[in-house]
């Protein structure tokens, strides 16, 4: 006879560098009803974002997710500049762009490690890892920082990246790509791999839709959405396909990813090559005033920024809705169905980011 | 010292929790065991069960709910044992110090033997640290140290 | 430090696009007919407007974003959203939990446990905070 168990998943587990539990109720090896518990690394950032002038807050925001800190700050920037009414000058927008997108590649690479190393599959793990420090140190050389580089300001850019930083990052990528080229051969092509990510946390377009999916997580379900095709900082002019896949599953997933990252590469390149010269930053005067939006494409989906402010240093309200807390239903919804063993690889196939989750 | 504690000594085994960090020192810690840092020379290894474990990485801020988390794994941790705070968030609360639900550091969860400062430390700083949490642990493991129950503040000066 | 005069050099403040203020009577049906036209559900904003809360709801549309507005006074149950979209369950129980709107019947109501534990903080992200909570 069936019985029911519950079963903590979590807050500390092998596979989650991150803290969040899941009560799974079991049906025997069947999961019947999953309940996300988070609150482990709530900090109060909001709140700080109205106690902090705005900006101060440049600084705050970079460090809600030390894996997408550039993005985060060019959310926050793009909604300042939107309020103050400031001209980005071009190359600023289009190192905006190189530094996005080297993040989402290290994200990626970081991720497919963690999804590598929930197989078991150790050097494999080791692999990407090896390649994300080919990223880490093209962060180190053009920002002087590793993991939160700080260089987005309201009003361009801190830093400018010089040509011989350029003609490195070149060469580098060159490195990178084929590295990542055999790496991903074996995601993608291993018989292991794919027996388990393959039918594997199915969500179909319709469901992606209504429980409010964002980035691959949407993508990989055959839905293109991505805020980058609204052409913020240089994307507009660089152009931009959104990278989907029909299938919906684990493995559809985690292809959108793999293919995101020769995206980025492309998108590196052709920015390099169209980096127009000029300014990189320009002084923005008087203070936010108003309420706007403000949405970017982070390498695990939308983020979307509410800013208020009534003309004083301080913001009035600064609301941060990260991709991971709009792909919490989702998973809530893949889980029920899957075998207690597909767990932990399900749970992953959407990069949770708890920290950006609960701010 | 025993034949034990040399055998601890020689291959330490990591726990790493995060206690509200931003996952920039997470992803440090992680890139410490990879090819370019490899802390595995040292005969460390990460590993998830603090039974198994004699190093506690702790980064972030704490908050109520992970307090009681990271005490419970404290306390299954074996003696001898040893805590490494890792990153400006661990110490002091960081940027986040202000925050409502913050609690502002390790140290008043459960005693801390080494601090490695930075936002985020870079690898090899936090390197350092485990090796300094070894030699702490060789320390108590001969006696020269009292077990890590009652003391927070010694070697801090 | 002194408070600048407002809106310097004249310009006006910025306004969210696309956004409809609606009655809270209204909510639910609005939100309904969003379900409908397959309208994604992005998330609610809070804001706290002394007397009353003013909350935001935001949805997409492929690409171009769309918003409900809402003006209630402080106490005044709002009916949950989440039985029209299930994943606004978190986003109602972190509004309820940080500002303490009353919102009823959200599908998977955390009571005040999403994000904050018993002793700690109470309705933190109020402006004016009551001098029980810390």
């Amino acid at each position: 006879m069936a019985r029911r168990t519950t079963i903590p998943f979590g807050p500390q587990h092998p596979v989650l560098p991150e803290p969040i539990q899941l009560k799974l109720t079991l049906d025997n090896e069947t999961v019947v009803e999953a309940i996300p518990h988070i609150g482990y690394v709530h900090r109060g950032v909001e709140k700080a974002g109205e106690r902090m002038d705005f900006g101060q807050n440049v600084f705050l925001v970079e460090r809600i997710c030390g894996i997408c800190s550039f993005i985060h700050a060019l959310c926050y920037c793009q909604g300042i500049e939107k309020l103050m009414d400031v001209e980005v000058p071009p190359r600023a927008r289009y190192l905006r762009v190189i530094w996005s997108e080297l993040h989402r590649m290290q994200s990626h690479h970081l991720w497919l490690g963690l999804l590598a190393d929930a197989f078991g599959y150790e050097s494999l793990f080791m692999q990407f890892w090896r390649n994300r420090e080919r990223l880490m140190d093209i962060f180190e050389r053009t920002a002087g920082s590793r993991v939160i580089i700080s260089t987005c300001a309201i009003g361009g850019v801190r830093r400018d990246i010089s040509p011989e930083n350029l003609q490195y990052i070149l060469d580098e990528l060159v490195v990178i790509q084929k590295t990542l080229d055999d790496a991903v051969d074996v995601v993608l092509n291993d018989r292991t791999i794919r027996a388990r990510t393959v039918g594997k946390g199915v969500l179909t377009a319709k469901q992606a839709l209504e429980l409010g999916a964002v980035g691959p997580v949407l993508r990989g379900s055959g839905v293109a959405v991505d805020a980058r095709t609204e052409g913020f900082a240089a994307y507009g002019e660089l152009g931009i396909e959104p990278v989907t896949e029909e299938a919906g599953d684990s493995y559809a997933r985690t292809k959108v990813r793999a293919r995101e990252c020769y995206q980025s590469l492309d998108l590196v390149r052709r920015a390099i090559e169209r980096l127009p010269d000029g300014d990189i930053a320009v002084r923005p005067r008087g203070r936010p005033d108003g309420r706007t939006v403000s949405r970017v494409e982070q390498p695990r989906g939308e983020l979307f920024y509410f800013m208020g402010a009534d003309g004083s240093a301080r913001l009035d309200r600064l609301r941060i809705r990260t991709p991971t807390f709009a792909n919490v239903p989702p998973l809530v919804a893949m889980l029920p169905g899957c075998e207690m063993a597909d767990v932990p690889v399900i749970t992953l196939s959407i990069d949770p980011c708890i920290s950006c989750t609960e701010r | 010292m025993g034949i034990l504690g040399k055998a601890r000594a020689k291959s330490p085994w990591i726990l790493h929790f995060d206690a509200g960090a931003c996952n920039g020192c997470d992803i440090e810690v992680i890139a410490c065991l990879t090819p370019v840092y490899d802390v595995e020379r040292f005969g460390m290894m990460n590993i998830g069960n603090p039974k198994h474990a004699d190093i506690l990485l702790v980064t972030g801020t704490c908050n109520l709910r992970n307090a009681r988390v990271l005490k419970n794994l404290y306390a299954q941790m074996p003696e001898p044992k040893a805590v490494v705070a890792i990153g400006a968030c661990a110490l002091s609360g960081g940027v986040f110090h202000e925050c409502y639900n913050v609690l502002g550091g390790v140290e008043g969860i459960i005693p801390v033997d080494v601090w490695v400062p930075g936002c985020a430390p870079k690898p090899e700083a936090i390197i350092e640290g485990a090796v300094m949490a070894v030699q702490r642990m060789q320390e108590r493991a001969s006696g020269k140290v009292q077990p890590s129950e009652d003391e927070s503040e010694d070697e801090h000066a | 430090m002194p408070e600048t005069p407002k809106h310097e050099g004249g310009r006006p403040p910025v306004q969210v696009d696309n956004v409809e203020t609606v009655l809270l009577t209204d909510l639910t049906a609005r939100v309904q007919a969003a379900h409908e036209q397959g309208l994604r559900f992005v998330t609610a904003t809070c804001l706290d407007a002394g007397d009353d809360y003013e909350l935001y709801y935001h949805f997409a549309h492929g690409a171009a974003l769309s918003h409900l507005h809402v003006r209630v006074k402080k106490g005044t149950p709002v009916p949950s959203i989440s039985g029209i979209y299930m994943c606004a369950f978190l986003v109602e129980n972190e509004i309820k939990e940080l500002f303490g709107v009353p919102i009823t019947d959200i599908v998977i109501d955390y009571k005040g446990h999403l994000l904050l534990t018993d002793g700690g903080p109470t309705t933190p992200m109020l402006k004016r905070q009551s001098p029980t909570s810390s």
